[in-house]
């Protein structure tokens, strides 16, 4: 489902669109910010406006990030043959 | 075993605890409002800045487990690992570290959000305590045509669900049902539930985020066509100019509503505290009384007072309290008549009176900013206030506060409470106090008379400057904190732009009624007692019989001169004089200590025009006009009133905001910090102003 090579790059640099969160350097308690409103690896994430700060859409509701943050947020496009992430799977880990 | 240990001994007592737990913005208040009514007070913990609002929870049916059961409203929060003061407190009270663990909790989540909710639900769930999940909001869930299967979801997360509406009322009798159900079979054994993260390697956070979204596809239909239209209202309330534009109109529109509501409370404040003031007047004997009638007399009415003061502001009876009041007491009731009087009218009425004027401005700035805040606006404003804000190392959220404080700083400080992070939030309430207050407005109209007596344009601009200094001095102030003391970055911002809701007015009601009587409950002792002190120290030591004449404002002068105050003042003529003020201006300065729109009246009594004189605006600036040092020269000149302008601007002259710090900070240290850096920052200032102009 899922394109064989995709391009990472920082949420600070990508237009709007879906994505899927690969990697988050941030640390401490930025973490834990981020982490529990949804912005960790693997999890799917819809940027809504860029700039700084931007608006991006995880689980259900809309989140306002600052770009400092958004520098650490690397992510990659999300190619799905359905456009509506509500009714694919967007993560390509297995479900056991 | 210390668990069980401590299980024990709370299932002894009879007073059970319910707690309310949820993300902010979820109705949690709503419906903790619904179920207690107005019957909730504010839980104080020492050393805990956090209000924690608690109130009976009432069960049909006699059960003894269900005779008192306080229901505790938590501080919103995303997961129980805590990011912000509140966080901490809900997350202590969950686990027990602060006060008994509650006996059972309630998750409380938006219907409309389970996967953003369902996060924190299923970690308070894994803590394996007696759960009760309350679907709120379940009519908007309704009304946008989300399905949420509650039996499945009941199943998946193995706990009782219950959809409610705090609004409409709808599930309340099955929401207590559920709560007595766990209240009146609670064994002492953890319910085991398994952690949705068990067995998973990685990320913990990505687990039990794929868990909520597992569990939300299996239960939630529907529902996404607001989506749209939420974003195409955001996309303006969030551009760059237009959001600007917006959050600039709607908050001007809440400063004119404070500004012309107010108005009318205050007047009759003042007329009230007034006719109370003469009433006492009226009542007091104009003769003397023998001491054996009076003393009883005066001695319970100080009793009745520490009494009514220690009930308000929740002081214990302790041996020290007690022994203070008794010792009061006793010497209130051994002071000679004129000075009862006096103490009753200019202390204790005139004390309280100057906190109670505050009251108006305070409950209309929290009324609409409660409004603002539960519409889901604050979120956005704090968005757009984050590009701007960022550059003087605030937050996006100081931005309300900010703004607060050019009516009263103290709302402007309780509001900071919205700033998650401890420094940011430090560095707000340190630098609220620069910015202009209304209670500033007096001294600069009186300065504006002095340099630009018919000149509307110049004083019209020296307001706007002095506006623009206090903002200066505060970004400034901010800015060196930042780098000396409160070190450390601005948290970037990350903020849930939650869904436009409907504010409730009743809600809006009840938070403001709250956030003032913990205003009165922090400020009202102290300022109490303060002005009861600043009154001592303009009375004694009184004139000698032979000092006394006729006229009633000579008099007065002559007294205050005479008094602690005028010596005072004298004393610090070397330290003030490089600023240009004489030991008059310094009695107004150290008698503005406490508030300092007292300056102006303060100047009238010690320039012999008596205290109506400051009425009379033109009369007080011709008499100011005419005064001169003793070589002869003018005082107020333009650069002894520029220097009294700005020390104005930048003092620390206002008691009750300095109650309000510590209570929101947590420690006089601040308070005191506070009152030093703003003290010496308006000393300088008025130095250089002075020294340049002159």
């Amino acid at each position: 489902m899922i394109e064989s090579s995709k391009t990472v790059n920082c949420l600070s640099h990508v237009r709007p669109g879906d994505f899927v969160c690969v990697r988050l350097d941030a640390g401490g308690e930025n973490a834990v910010r981020l982490k529990r409103l949804g912005i960790c690896e693997s999890r799917p994430l819809e940027l809504v406006f860029a700039g700084d700060p931007m608006v991006i859409r995880v689980c259900g509701s809309n989140v306002g990030l600052s770009r400092q943050l958004a520098e650490l947020v690397f992510v990659e496009p999300l190619s799905l043959s359905s456009c509506d992430p509500e009714k694919s799977d967007p993560r390509d880990r297995a479900e056991p | 075993m210390s668990a069980a240990a401590t299980d024990t001994s709370v299932s002894t007592t009879t007073r059970r605890t319910v707690a309310l737990v949820g993300n902010p913005n979820v109705g949690k208040t709503s419906l903790f409002n619904a179920l207690t009514g107005l019957r909730a007070k504010t839980a104080n913990y020492p050393g805990i800045t956090v209000d924690l609002r608690q109130g009976q929870l009432q069960f049909e049916g006699h059960n003894d487990r269900l005779r008192d059961v306080q229901l505790i409203d938590l501080p919103g929060m995303y997961s129980l690992e805590p990011t912000s003061p509140e966080e901490k407190v809900a997350s202590d009270r969950i686990s027990g570290r602060l006060d008994s663990r509650p006996d059972v909790l309630v998750v409380v989540v938006d219907s409309t959000n389970l996967a953003r909710n369902l996060f924190l639900a299923t970690e308070v769930l894994e803590l394996g305590r007696p759960t009760v999940v309350a679907l709120g909001l379940i009519d908007a869930a309704n009304a946008a045509d989300i399905r949420i299967e509650v039996n499945s979801l009941s199943k998946q997360l193995e706990c009782p669900i219950v959809p409610l509406s705090a609004k409409t009322g709808e599930g309340l009798t099955e929401f207590r049902r559920a709560v007595a159900q766990l209240l009146v079979n609670s064994s002492e054994l953890p319910v085991i539930r398994e952690a949705c993260t068990a067995g998973c390697t990685g990320c913990s956070f990505a687990a039990r985020h794929d868990f909520t979204e597992l569990v939300c596809r299996s239960t939630v239909s529907g529902g996404d066509s607001t989506k749209h239209k939420i974003e195409g209202l955001d996309r303006l309330l969030t551009a760059p100019i237009v959001g600007l534009a917006a959050l600039l109109t709607v908050m001007l529109t809440v400063f004119f509503m404070i500004f012309s509501l107010a108005d009318v409370p205050m007047t009759a404040i003042e007329d009230g505290f007034g006719w109370i003031g003469a009433s006492v007047h009226a009542v007091l004997p104009t003769e003397p009384v023998a001491s054996a009638k009076w003393f009883p007399i005066a001695f319970s009415s100080a009793m009745a007072f520490f009494a009514l003061g220690y009930r308000v502001g929740e002081v214990r009876w302790s041996r020290w309290s007690t022994g203070i009041a008794v010792v009061a007491a006793v010497g209130i009731g051994l002071l000679p008549l004129d000075d009862f009087r006096s103490l009753a009218l200019d202390g204790v009425i005139g004390g309280i009176g100057g906190v109670v004027v505050f009251l108006p401005q305070i409950c209309i700035l929290f009324f609409f900013i409660t409004l603002l805040e539960d519409s889901g606006y604050l979120a956005r404003a704090a968005f757009v206030m984050e590009r701007l804000m960022r550059h003087v190392g605030l937050p996006g959220k100081a931005f309300v506060p900010m703004l607060s404080a050019h009516a009263c700083a103290i709302p402007g400080i309780m509001a900071a409470r919205t700033i998650e992070n401890w420094r940011d939030r430090l560095v707000t309430i340190l630098v609220l106090p620069l910015l202009t207050c209304s209670a500033r407005l007096p001294v600069y109209a009186m300065t504006a008379a002095l340099l630009f007596g018919d000149e509307p344009l110049k004083a019209t601009l020296m307001f706007a400057a002095a506006y623009l200094l206090g903002v200066v001095a505060a970004f400034f102030s901010a800015f060196c904190l930042k780098k000396t003391l409160v070190k450390g970055d601005t948290a970037p911002l990350v903020i849930e732009l939650p869904a436009y809701r409907l504010p409730s007015l009743r809600n809006a009601l009840i938070t403001t009624v709250d956030r003032a009587s913990v205003f009165l409950r922090s400020a009202g002792s102290v300022i109490l007692l303060i002005s009861v002190v600043l009154w001592a120290l303009a009375t004694y030591p009184k004139l000698p019989e032979n000092g006394y004449v006729d006229n009633e404002n000579v008099m007065a002068q002559r007294a205050l001169e005479y008094s602690i105050a005028g010596r005072v003042g004298k004393m610090l003529e070397p330290v003030f004089d490089p600023l240009g003020f004489d030991w008059k201006v310094n009695v107004g300065v150290l008698s503005s200590f406490a508030a300092r729109e007292v300056l102006v009246s303060t100047l009238s009594i010690v320039y012999g025009i008596g205290e109506e004189g400051a009425e009379d605006e033109l009369g007080l600036v011709q008499t100011l006009k005419q005064q001169t040092r003793p070589d002869g020269t003018p005082v107020f000149t333009v650069a002894t009133s520029l220097s009294l302008l700005v020390f104005y601007v930048l003092a620390m002259q206002c008691l009750p905001t300095q109650a309000v710090t510590r209570r929101e900070t947590g420690s006089w240290k601040w308070a005191a910090f506070q009152l030093v850096y703003m003290t010496v920052f308006a000393y300088v200032a008025a130095f250089v102003v002075y020294q340049l102009v002159a």
